[in-house]
């Protein structure tokens, strides 16, 4: 999962240089010279754009993965025989890709990565794509030998595969008796729809000239509630005696503090304040925390299209009531239906953990 | 005593190692959970003696698929056990060798004990 987001980020980068280059080719080349980077773009430019990322995606994958891929330690094979996919394969894989990207995008960029999360509910992390073709990404060992297990737990080489059905009973058992243990998903849970329902509160529009309020809200509530989060982690290892450190969780706090400093004037706090949960559901393998926090930060990142909706349905309906409230409150309706949703799953989880 | 070092197996020996097995990968398989736990959680998840789990520990430790970082919570000493990258990849694999030999019992296992 990380190593295929993090393969994500490079190929995105690497289609990036493309539009540039592109891009670039096409201002050089126009006569006259383009002079406002505002200016639009003509549909053939965009179309060479997304046929040369095409080339790009089926040429490296044909022989086994792109180029993030490869740096990353994976590849794509044939989900039947493992094999390196092939060229029309290939095609058909990057071409879904592309069309998925590119018309996901021109809804919004948020829902990019939402197409990308879909692998966490797809079995063997597929995504449509690899459905289309047959494909299926897989990570690559380290070493050519195969892997050889340690002497002081590998099993005699005469061992009774009865007892050894016995033994994977017993450790999954063992596994399933210390996951209850942690107390994973519930806190965050809880925390980031507390941020929400405080936030639909900061966001109250007829703040007027206070309008700076939200932004600044954004830029402490994350951080401070990610803190929070790695405190609760730290009190519940004191206290079980086991857990996982939380020092991952103040790496992850730290990060989205700065970058939400830095972005402190675009409208993206909730969003940064959704990618941390998300990547602290990530980190700590809780599925839940990772799905909710993926659907509030997509909820969040929607709220622009959302409030030009709104405003459209006003002047549309100038004389509904319940358009001009939709307007005026809208933000702080979503804010706060999604934290009401997140405090009650939160409050679930926590049920079902303390009663594990 | 053995670790599964021995050329020599004496019955006893295979049994020790059977045991000894399944102690080393509970140990993993708790650890691989929870990441970092300290002697008492893991005596206490793995109903072993205090010098059973030890001397396990340090085998673990030894190959380096755990390590033991000895701290103190107040004036109580306090051992904290946390599980390194190799001893994830060693839990995962002897875990495939486990699966792979139940699944290839189960294949033929309708006659699994004629050819004994």
């Amino acid at each position: 999962m990380g190593a295929r987001s993090g393969a994500a980020v490079l190929d995105a980068l690497v289609a990036y240089a493309i539009v540039l280059v592109c891009g670039w080719t096409w201002m050089f080349a126009k006569n006259p010279p383009v002079t406002s980077s505002y200016q639009a773009v003509p549909g053939y430019v965009s179309a060479t754009v997304l046929i040369a990322v095409w080339l790009y995606l089926t040429g490296t994958t044909a022989g086994g993965g792109t180029l993030g891929m490869r740096v990353a330690g994976l590849r794509v094979r044939h989900a039947d025989n493992a094999s390196p996919p092939g060229l029309a394969r290939a095609a058909v894989r990057s071409l879904v890709l592309v069309a998925a990207v590119w018309l996901l995008s021109g809804v919004h960029s948020t829902l990019v990565v939402a197409y990308f999360l879909l692998m966490l509910f797809i079995p063997g992390h597929r995504l449509p794509h690899d459905l289309a073709a047959a494909t299926t990404v897989v990570r690559v060992a380290t070493t050519a030998e195969p892997q050889a297990v340690p002497r002081a737990v590998a099993a005699r080489p005469n061992l009774d595969p009865t007892r050894a059905r016995a033994i994977l009973t017993d450790l999954e058992n063992l596994r399933q008796r210390s996951a209850g243990d942690l107390h994973r998903a519930s806190v965050p849970l809880i925390v980031l729809g507390l941020i929400e329902l405080a936030g639909a509160g900061a966001d109250l529009r007829q703040f007027g000239d206070l309008f700076v309020l939200p932004w600044l809200y954004w830029v402490v509530a994350g951080p401070v509630g990610l803190a929070v989060t790695a405190w609760w982690y730290r009190r519940f290892r004191r206290r079980d005696g086991a857990g996982p450190g939380e020092r991952d969780i103040v790496v992850i706090a730290v990060l989205v503090g700065c970058a939400a400093v830095v972005c402190a004037f675009l409208p993206l706090g909730g969003a940064i304040t959704a990618a941390g949960f998300l990547a602290v559901g990530l980190v700590r393998h809780s599925r839940v925390l990772t799905a909710a926090a993926a659907v509030s930060g997509i909820v969040i990142g929607l709220e622009q299209p959302f409030h030009a909706l709104s405003t459209g349905l006003t002047n549309a309906y100038p004389h509904v009531p319940a358009a001009h409230l939709l307007d005026q409150h809208g933000t702080t309706v979503v804010l706060a239906v999604l934290g009401m949703g997140l405090l009650v799953a939160g409050s679930l989880t926590l049920r079902r953990e303390l009663s594990a | 005593m053995s670790d599964g070092h021995a050329e020599q197996p004496h019955p006893s020996v295979g049994l020790d190692d059977v045991v000894h097995h399944r102690a080393r990968l509970g140990i993993l398989t708790v650890l691989g959970q929870v990441r970092k736990a300290t002697f008492s959680y893991l005596k206490s998840q793995l109903r072993l003696t205090d010098g059973n789990l030890g001397r396990h520990l340090e085998v673990l430790a030894a190959e380096e698929l755990v390590t033991l970082i000895k701290g103190y919570e107040g004036r109580r000493p306090r051992t904290w056990v946390e599980i390194t990258d190799a001893g994830d990849a060693a839990l995962a694999a002897e875990i495939a060798t486990l699966k792979q030999l139940v699944s290839r019992f189960e294949q033929h296992g309708a006659l699994p004990r004629q050819d004994r």
